[in-house]
């Protein structure tokens, strides 16, 4: 895997990324152009590194987070399936897909996913709850130094209080999931990928 | 109520009375005397001799003063109908104003008729585009909802454009046939002016009105018309910047701050006005780009005027218009034919229906936040015609059916106004429309779509993708480094953007938006509270986008990704990428719904 022909995407690759992620043929070969220009050491695959690279991404108080999205549980190079994988989740919802019933799996970009996905941003051990200590990690990144602890405090706590409904102090997906019902969650989290 | 209404009919026989009492004194003047607002002194000279003391005395004086005091009362009578309208609790929620309005201008003209014998003054040309319409316009635009506005630009401007250019046709093109089937009563109206007409009483909006009628009377080429936009958006911009940088320099003098937001809107748009470009567009440009730098200069005592004399000027100006509607429908000479007028009335609503319901079927493929049925039916059945149709019919060059032209413009517009304007909000009720709730985010939703806003920005950074954030960050980007610096006072630059949200905030509580989600559903979170946690929010924003690192600005890294990305996109792909980009607009936040 050291010269760069080798790393060229096959046929039969492409067609099972097609069917897993639902991203169209030239939405891949586009994607896979970005993904070899990430590439720096050459070898099919990404580490942090390749990401910390992306100055914007450095900049970005969740950069961190959403760069570990990208790499499997304990793993420190992601392939090009990986990658896209964790870019389907941000497939705009097409209306044909959103009748399609559930005996299909779930495609990776549904509601419910996409919601999985920012839910995963909070929840690092993944125990499948968001605990005020988790809440308070983002909080505090998001928000920069200027805030004190006691303000960050009671707006972690008045977050909690507004999604928490069985009372155990910390918000469980399902609860996640109700109190972003009034968003727009299919189109805030969607980009266009251009065909 | 009863009381205001018989002062109002005193002040209307007060404004009747002094004009006929300087008749007597008067060289016989023009049998339609426009009461162009702009005169100074009467067109007469010599005040008469013979008249006894206390008379002479009183006309003397009165033609010292006739134009503005008859200006004052105009505007009285109209302020003062518009207090005993609101007086009474009831009325306003059933008859809209400007039924209220254009019946007292009927009132007002049936007494002048009644006296004169004659035609009551009617506006003229100058004296709307000059004053009335400035007011109005720049009111549009200084309130403008930027954020909305510029992520639905492609979506207004597909229904402002090509609705309207629908509608003139269909209206237009449908009449002339209509002509033809009565060639003995309708034989002379030519196609031109049937499509003229067409374009003045389609379109409601008055912008887009006004650059389709200048298209249609000055000159049919696209391109000298985009020109004149052109022209009107760039002298609006210089404006605007200029004033921006002048209301740097006014903490010493906080008392004419506002004054400037006036004079330069004003100026640009006399400026473009006389240079043939689009006085309109150079206001609306003018208000829009000065906005947030003299918000941020100025005090906010300052602040509160410029948006209460705004608000003042474009009311009043509305108002007048309303009610010389009113008192130029008493006409001596009014010319009628049952076929157009009624052809007319049926046109206007199925063209507007069917442009709006084809429009929206185009539309909502391409946008994610649907327009519902409800809000095509606001749209649709929403479109009051009003002062500008009616001020625009007089425009038209003399032709001998113009007097049927007006005609049907009044009928239209007090159709709409009234039939319309009454049963749309039960209607409306009927279809239960989900009306503009402002309704404050909860905590949790402000903060989780933060989280995802942060999420959705790394993640356009990682495929590359220049989506709407790319853009939105560059002028951002831009206008921090250069046009804050420059245009804003020093001590007040970083203040600027967290006092904005502040004083957002601040407002819409104080306008009342009473139902806030704040108050329902956190149950205990008081608005301070609220508004604290929203600074902070808001300041990390303002950092985040502040902190830049000495080796990686923002266009120096693209710089460094462009090389990379060009070695995989031809510069062809490239080019409709960023095109592609551009047209497509995302729909605005759910917090917010469009009509």
């Amino acid at each position: 895997m050291g010269s760069r022909a080798s790393s060229l995407l096959r046929e039969e690759e492409i067609e099972e990324i097609k069917k897993e992620t639902g991203f169209s043929h030239s939405q891949i070969t586009r994607l896979y152009s970005r993904f070899t220009s990430l590439d720096k050491g050459e070898n099919g695959t990404l580490s942090r590194e390749d990401f910390q690279r992306i100055p914007e991404l450095a900049i970005n108080p969740l950069g961190d987070r959403i760069i570990n999205a990208f790499f499997p549980e304990g793993e420190d190079q992601v392939n090009f399936r990986g990658f896209m994988r964790t870019l389907a989740h941000f497939r705009p919802v097409e209306d044909n897909e959103k009748n399609k019933n559930a005996a299909v799996s779930e495609p990776l970009n549904s509601r419910t996913n996409k919601l999985l996905f920012a839910f995963r941003l909070y929840d690092l051990d993944r125990d499948d709850k968001i605990s005020r200590e988790e809440l308070l990690q983002v909080l505090r990144m998001m928000v920069g130094v200027n805030i004190s602890d006691e303000q960050l405090g009671s707006i972690a706590d008045r977050t909690i209080q507004e999604a928490d409904t069985n009372g155990d102090n910390s918000i469980s997906f399902n609860e996640f999931m109700k109190v972003l019902e009034k968003v727009d969650v299919e189109q805030k989290m969607s980009i266009r990928f251009l065909h | 109520m009863a009381s205001l209404l018989v002062s109002l009919l005193i002040y209307a026989c007060f404004v009747v009375g002094c004009s006929s009492l300087t008749r007597p004194v008067d060289t016989p003047e023009p049998q339609s005397q426009p009461l162009s607002l702009g005169q100074n002194g009467s067109s007469d000279g010599v005040p008469s001799v013979d008249v006894p003391m206390a008379l002479r005395v009183f006309s003397v004086d009165y033609h010292h003063v006739q134009a503005p005091f008859e200006i004052v009362l105009w505007i009285m009578l109209a302020s003062l109908a518009k207090l005993g309208f609101h007086w009474s609790g009831r009325v306003p929620a059933v008859v809209p104003e400007s039924c209220l309005l254009i019946m007292v201008g009927l009132l007002v003209g049936g007494v002048i008729y009644g006296v004169r014998h004659s035609a009551p003054p009617t506006l003229s040309a100058d004296a709307f585009f000059l004053f009335l319409l400035p007011p109005i316009v720049l009111d549009a635009g200084y309130f403008l909802p930027g954020r909305l506005f510029f992520e639905n630009l492609g979506t207004i401007l597909w229904y402002a454009v090509l609705g309207t250019l629908w509608n003139v046709l269909g209206i237009g093109l449908s009449l002339y046939g209509v002509c033809l089937l009565c060639p003995s009563s309708l034989g002379d109206v030519s196609l031109l002016h049937c499509l003229l007409f067409g374009s003045l009483i389609a379109a409601v909006d008055p912008v887009a009105v006004l650059s389709v009628f200048e298209e249609m009377h000055v000159n049919e080429q696209v391109f000298e018309s985009t020109s004149r936009h052109l022209g009107g958006f760039f002298l609006g911009l210089f404006f605007g910047l200029v004033a921006a940088l002048t209301s740097r320099f006014t903490p010493r003098v906080p008392v004419i701050a506002p004054l400037f937001v006036f004079l330069y809107s004003y100026l640009s748009y006399l400026t473009s006005e006389m240079l043939h470009l689009s006085g309109i567009m150079a206001i609306v440009t003018c208000a829009v780009t000065m906005k947030q730098y003299v918000e941020a200069n100025v005090s906010e005592r300052s602040n509160s005027s410029i948006r209460y004399f705004l608000k003042m000027w474009s009311s009043v100006s509305e108002t007048l218009i309303f009610i010389f509607l009113g008192v130029s429908t008493i006409q001596d000479v009014h010319m009628w034919s049952w076929a157009f007028v009624c052809a007319t009335l049926l046109l206007c609503l199925l063209w507007r229906a069917s442009g709006v319901l084809l429009l929206t079927a185009v539309v909502n493929k391409v946008r994610r936040n649907k327009v519902t049925f409800r809000d095509q039916f606001i749209i649709a059945y929403g479109g009051l015609r009003g002062a500008i149709c009616f001020s625009l019919v007089f425009l038209i060059d003399d032709f001998p059916k113009k007097r049927l032209f007006i005609t049907t413009t009044i009928i239209v517009i007090l159709f709409t106004v009234f039939v319309q304007g009454m049963t749309i909000k039960p209607l409306v009720d009927l279809l239960d429309v989900k009306r503009k709730k402002r309704a404050l985010p909860t905590v949790s939703e402000e903060i989780h779509s933060r989280l995802i806003d942060h999420l959705l920005s790394g993640i356009e950074d990682v495929v590359g993708y220049w989506g709407q954030h790319y853009w939105k960050d560059k002028f951002e980007q831009f206008n921090r480094k250069f046009l804050r610096r420059f245009l804003i006072r020093e001590e007040h630059q970083d203040r600027s953007s967290i006092l904005r949200v502040h004083q957002e905030l601040e407002r819409r509580e104080q306008r009342g938006d009473g139902e806030t989600a704040v108050k329902a559903s956190s149950r205990l979170l008081l608005p301070d509270e609220m508004d604290s946690i929203r600074r902070i929010l808001s300041m990390n924003l303002h950092n985040f986008n502040n902190r830049q690192m000495p080796t990686y600005s923002r266009h120096t890294l693209h710089q460094d990704l462009d090389r990379t990305l060009h070695r995989h996109m031809s510069l062809g792909e490239r080019r409709s990428q960023t095109a592609a980009i551009l047209g497509l607009s995302r729909a605005p936040s759910p917090h917010s719904s469009v009509v």
